[in-house]
């Protein structure tokens, strides 16, 4: 007799390792095998310790400021980035894990049983971080007494992000006959993301005081009111309730698609006979780039650029008068932002196809060309949500200078994609494990890469009262650091 | 004929602690099969995946005169890898039109001419993702055919083919060897390299235990066929016998 436990833990060694290999950089498997499984085993404590700080910290500076109410949405967005981050790699692994099924079904594993494995190991991805981040906003609730905000915060982010995981995991399983409508069904299956992200944002504008009351009976914000009132407590809980319904509903249905991909069948429309379309290498480079993260269930990271001009075109008509008294913060903070938001575009094209980091080595690819594929990809997507942007300065009547920084903003996304490029032909040359630490350098490169020109940017900008030369400044600094970034990758 | 097609001096790759390939030498001439054969595990993937500048290694490799491998080799090289390497989004005909276009050379009669050869029309215009095992190994057999190279790194390459693909496979490396071309095959299949291999190196943990033609292998080891000639090399034959026994 098996015991179901023992068995989902051994299933979910399997995902957390498949899923680590479908996601790396290379897509290639990792030479050391042994580093690469307890790589994925401490990822998710890592990540929870972390991420469980930050939670902490955050929500007791929000007592401590007098703002015990921002410690929801605090709480929310840190819970519900450690659950979904945390099973994000699952979305991978279900591409390649039917096998298992196969496996335990010849080790006379009954389909009852079968179902409750898939359950506890999609659920074993995401414990450690649900139960960190639930253990350490009740204690800090309990800690500083009233309404529990960091708590219920907290409940609700879980939810919310139990909930799209497992839409992530749903949507990179399904098959479907529309290859277009998958394609955008993945772009926006990306938005609950980047709703919390814009929510991020506006943690320290709340103030339930000043705020509209309508937002007292909306889903999330009517937290902040959760304090105020046994009506909007009870409001509160009701929408919570509901949070935790639609993630064990989504949950369950997920599970389904665990371990039993469904064979992805598209029936593209039939060209005419012997047609061959062949291009310039760099057309045909950005081409392949194009379709092939359209065709992956990395699709929704299109959704970024466009999804945040939304946000912030909302924002922007809400605050009226903000946008035109605070034209610079709003200036700099965009393209930063994006800029941040687009940064994800490289990785993801670079990681778009398993076995992809094999086949642009035995063709006659340099990394130098290849590079510039991603650049060119990354400058479109920039300019696509910039010049809506540049139109609504425009229509507030921006001064025309404040237009110069967005118009060369690309410049640090410039250089921190061509830092990506040198990342991953490391990763892949020497076919080592894509470790947290190796992941955290990377982030802080990139970050430092992107903070330098900003950063001279601003510094200028306070000194001179002018958009036209720190913009300058700002991209000969980017274009220096992307030179100096290629001339290793020019060598090979 | 192009000589010294590949030159391949000293070459080690490590993976963490364990050496996968150690001081491996060898060289393949133009107009040569070269077969590396070996058990499981016996490094010659790794010697391929070094070839193609895949893994890190040291030692030396000189492909066509031109150093070691780098994107500029890589018009003159056609390869098949174990697992066929292919971006699996894309149809077969956007991976032959995207494999041409980076190439910079399209033979649309050849591409042509291969597609009928493994029958892979009806199939040209769906998903390589949606394709069975033999039929991404035949995609991958094209891509690797379709510029004429000079130089053709086989791994494992009748992996899931059919009897049919097969024997033509056979025939399309033959004419390539006829032609002046060279090929550097991998293999743990005895009968293939038996019928096909110019010359043979037999490799274990990573080094070349014997190296030769198929007759001066046999008489190296004092057996009758490749198989026992191999066995004996790599000194399994007692091992197996004693395990039936046990059996």
């Amino acid at each position: 007799m098996y015991s179901i436990r023992k068995v989902s833990s051994t299933v979910y060694r399997e995902l957390l390792f498949q899923g680590y290999t479908a996601s790396r950089l290379s897509g290639m498997k990792p030479s050391n095998s042994r580093s690469a499984i307890r790589a994925s085993k401490w990822n998710k404590i890592i990540l929870s310790i972390t991420y469980s700080g930050i939670l902490a910290l955050m929500s007791v500076i929000s007592y401590i400021i007098g703002r015990p109410y921002s410690s929801s949405l605090e709480s929310f967005v840190w819970s519900f980035f450690m659950v979904t981050i945390s099973s994000l790699n699952l979305s991978f692994a279900t591409q390649q894990s039917s096998y298992i099924k196969d496996l335990l079904l010849t080790l006379s594993v009954n389909e009852g049983d079968f179902s409750r494995i898939a359950t506890l190991s999609f659920f074993m991805t995401m414990d450690f971080p649900v139960y960190s981040a639930i253990v350490v906003t009740a204690i800090i609730s309990l800690l500083f007494g009233g309404f529990p905000y960091p708590f219920m915060g907290s409940i609700q982010g879980i939810a919310i992000g139990i909930a799209t995981s497992s839409v992530f995991v749903i949507v990179g399983s399904k098959g479907s006959s529309r290859p277009r409508l998958r394609s955008i069904f993945r772009a926006i299956s990306i938005l609950p993301l980047m709703i919390v992200v814009m929510f991020s944002s506006f943690i320290m504008e709340i103030s339930p005081s000043s705020m509209n009351h309508a937002l007292s009976f909306l889903p999330v914000t009517s937290t902040f009111f959760a304090g105020e009132g046994i009506i909007y407590s009870v409001v509160t809980l009701i929408y919570t309730a509901m949070f935790i319904a639609l993630a064990v509903l989504l949950f369950f249905r997920a599970s389904g698609f665990i371990l039993s991909t469904q064979e992805i069948y598209i029936s593209l429309r039939r060209k005419a006979a012997r047609s061959f379309n062949i291009r310039g290498s760099i057309s045909a480079l950005l081409r392949v780039d194009m379709v092939q993260s359209f065709r992956s269930r990395i699709a929704g990271i299109w959704a970024l650029p466009f999804g945040y001009l939304i946000a912030a075109i909302a924002s922007a008509f809400s605050n009226g008068p903000y946008i035109s008294s605070n034209t610079f913060m709003f200036i700099v903070s965009y393209p930063l932002i994006l800029g941040i938001m687009l940064s994800f575009l490289p990785y993801a094209l670079y990681l778009s196809e398993i076995r992809g980091a094999i086949v642009f080595r035995i063709l006659p690819i340099s990394p130098i060309r290849n590079l510039l594929s991603k650049e060119a990809i990354t400058v479109i997507a920039y300019y696509a949500a910039e010049v809506p942007m540049m139109a609504l300065l425009l229509f507030y009547r921006a001064n025309i200078h404040s237009l110069v920084p967005l118009l060369l903003g690309f410049g640090p996304l410039f250089a921190s994609t061509a830092f990506m490029a040198i990342f991953f032909e490391k990763t892949v040359k020497e076919g080592g494990a894509l470790s947290t630490l190796y992941t955290i350098v990377y982030g802080i490169v990139t970050l430092i890469i992107d903070a330098i020109p900003l950063g001279s940017f601003i510094i200028l900008y306070i000194v001179m009262h002018s958009y036209i030369y720190p913009s300058l400044v700002m991209l000969i600094i980017s274009l220096a650091e992307a030179a100096i970034m290629m001339m290793p990758l020019a060598k090979k | 004929m192009v000589k010294g097609v590949l030159e391949v001096t000293k070459l080690t790759v490590r993976y963490a602690e364990r050496i996968a390939v150690n001081e491996l030498s060898f060289s393949v001439k133009g107009g040569e099969i070269y077969g590396l054969l070996g058990p499981n595990g016996a490094g010659k993937s790794s010697t391929i995946k070094s070839v193609l500048g895949l893994v890190k290694y040291t030692g030396e490799i000189n492909i066509l005169e031109m150093g070691p491998p780098s994107s500029r080799v890589m018009n003159s090289i056609g390869v098949v890898m174990e697992t066929p390497a292919l971006l699996e989004a894309l149809t077969p005909r956007e991976f032959f039109e995207f494999a041409g276009s980076v190439r910079g050379s399209f033979d649309q009669k050849r591409v042509e001419a291969l597609v009928d050869a493994f029958e892979l029309t009806e199939y040209m215009d769906m998903p390589t993702a949606s394709l069975s095992a033999g039929n991404k190994q035949k995609v991958a057999v094209v891509s690797a055919m379709m510029h004429r190279p000079k130089l053709l790194l086989l791994d494992e390459p009748f992996n899931a083919l059919d009897v049919k693909s097969v024997r033509i496979m056979k025939g399309l490396i033959q004419k390539h060897v006829d032609e002046g071309g060279a090929v550097l095959f991998s293999t743990h299949i005895m009968e293939v390299a038996e019928k096909i291999c110019t010359r043979i190196g037999i490799i274990n943990a990573g080094k070349i235990m014997a190296e030769g033609t198929l007759q001066e292998i046999e008489e190296q080891a004092n057996a009758g066929n490749l198989e026992d000639a191999f066995l004996k090399t790599i000194h399994a034959d007692e091992q197996i016998k004693s395990l039936l026994e046990g059996l």
